[in-house]
């Protein structure tokens, strides 16, 4: 079979895995899911780095202040796969449609397509913070592929841009809870695959996902320091 | 002349007025053994806001002296599902503060929970 014959079979697979999917379930996945820190791993302290692994993250955190140079006060997202091992309080909604699931973090207000009519990515993705995320269900697993993650130092996973992701979310409990069984392999700094699952558990009734505006601190300090903010 | 000698005051002072800005500390800038450290005083400005909110509190001495101390605490939405009342929580307004103190000594705290004045309690 030709490279072309190939990747159209492989495309009308995935669509018809999507449509499948669709006709089979009422995607358990979907609703507002809260971390259940209770029942998830975490990601470990002292990970499997290669050498040029660990020389990266000490080359960071001997040039960066924890206390002065901390991300998070500067409102960096750690994109993936840090968000995906949660690790704060904040919830998670899944909307699911035949062709796209779309995963929404409050925290740091991120937003993740994952791809299920793209049985391959693209050739040459961009590397952006979250990636670029194709999916396929398996029975009622949904199966996400991540690749194109720029690459990061810091984090609860610091990571190349050669990193991939592999998740396995799947409703469980009879819907009362949710697991993500996340894969991560990245050559460049860890000598093995790392997986670590997360837990969910459905958020009460009646919750709504807010808005997770970062930066008004940035700008009342801007203010501050130009002398045009007056106190309140 | 005028103006520059203006902008050099100005931001020459900028050191000795209390910031409400970047007040997100990374947890080791607070000493997080200690969780039921307490002090009382009369609000002088409160911001509920992501990723912390902040407070700034006016702590009077035994001899009269008031020390402007700054409070971090949690997101404005984790407050809100925790059931925090932010209209009961104004300035002016006399609270006491518990958490953790700063780690460095310094005039800071991490809030986890606020008594109001009437006793009633805001936490986790």
């Amino acid at each position: 079979m030709t490279q072309r014959g190939a990747r159209a079979l492989a495309a009308a697979a995935a669509l018809l895995s999507a449509t499948l999917g669709a006709a089979a379930q009422d995607w358990p996945i979907e609703g507002i899911w809260e971390p259940d820190p209770t029942r998830s791993e975490r990601f470990p302290a002292e990970p499997p780095f290669t050498p040029e692994g660990r020389r990266i993250v000490d080359e960071w955190r001997a040039s960066h202040d924890p206390i002065e140079d901390d991300p998070g006060k500067f409102c960096q997202s750690p994109g993936m796969p840090s968000l995906a091992l949660g690790g704060a309080s904040y919830p998670v909604e899944i909307i699911a449609k035949p062709k796209q699931v779309t995963i929404l973090m409050e925290l740091h207000q991120q937003v993740r397509r994952v791809h299920l009519d793209q049985a391959e990515h693209p050739a040459r993705p961009f590397p952006q913070r979250n990636g670029h995320s194709i999916g396929r269900w398996e029975g009622d697993t949904l199966v996400v592929d991540t690749i194109a993650i720029k690459a990061i130092p810091f984090g609860s996973v610091p990571h190349s841009d050669r990193v991939k992701v592999v998740e396995r979310i799947r409703a469980i409990d009879g819907g009362a809870a949710l697991v993500n069984e996340v894969t991560i392999t990245d050559p460049v700094m860890y000598t093995r695959p790392v997986t670590v699952r997360q837990y969910y558990k459905a958020a009460p009734p009646g919750t709504r996902m807010l808005e997770y505006e970062c930066t008004e601190g940035m700008w009342i300090e801007h203010e501050e320091r130009r002398g045009i903010r007056a106190d309140r | 002349m005028h103006s520059r000698l203006s902008r050099m005051a100005a931001t020459l002072m900028l050191p000795l007025v209390s910031g409400t800005g970047l007040a997100h500390h990374s947890p080791i800038a607070f000493d997080t053994t200690v969780t039921d450290f307490a002090i009382s005083g009369e609000i002088e400005h409160v911001d509920m806001r992501n990723p912390h909110s902040v407070m700034r509190l006016k702590v009077a001495a035994d001899d009269g002296s008031v020390t402007v101390w700054d409070i971090e605490f949690s997101s404005v939405n984790l407050l809100l599902r925790r059931g925090w009342d932010f209209d009961r929580i104004k300035v002016g307004d006399r609270v006491t503060c518990i958490g953790n103190p700063s780690a460095a000594g310094k005039t800071e705290m991490y809030m986890w929970t606020i008594r109001l004045a009437d006793g009633t309690e805001f936490g986790r």
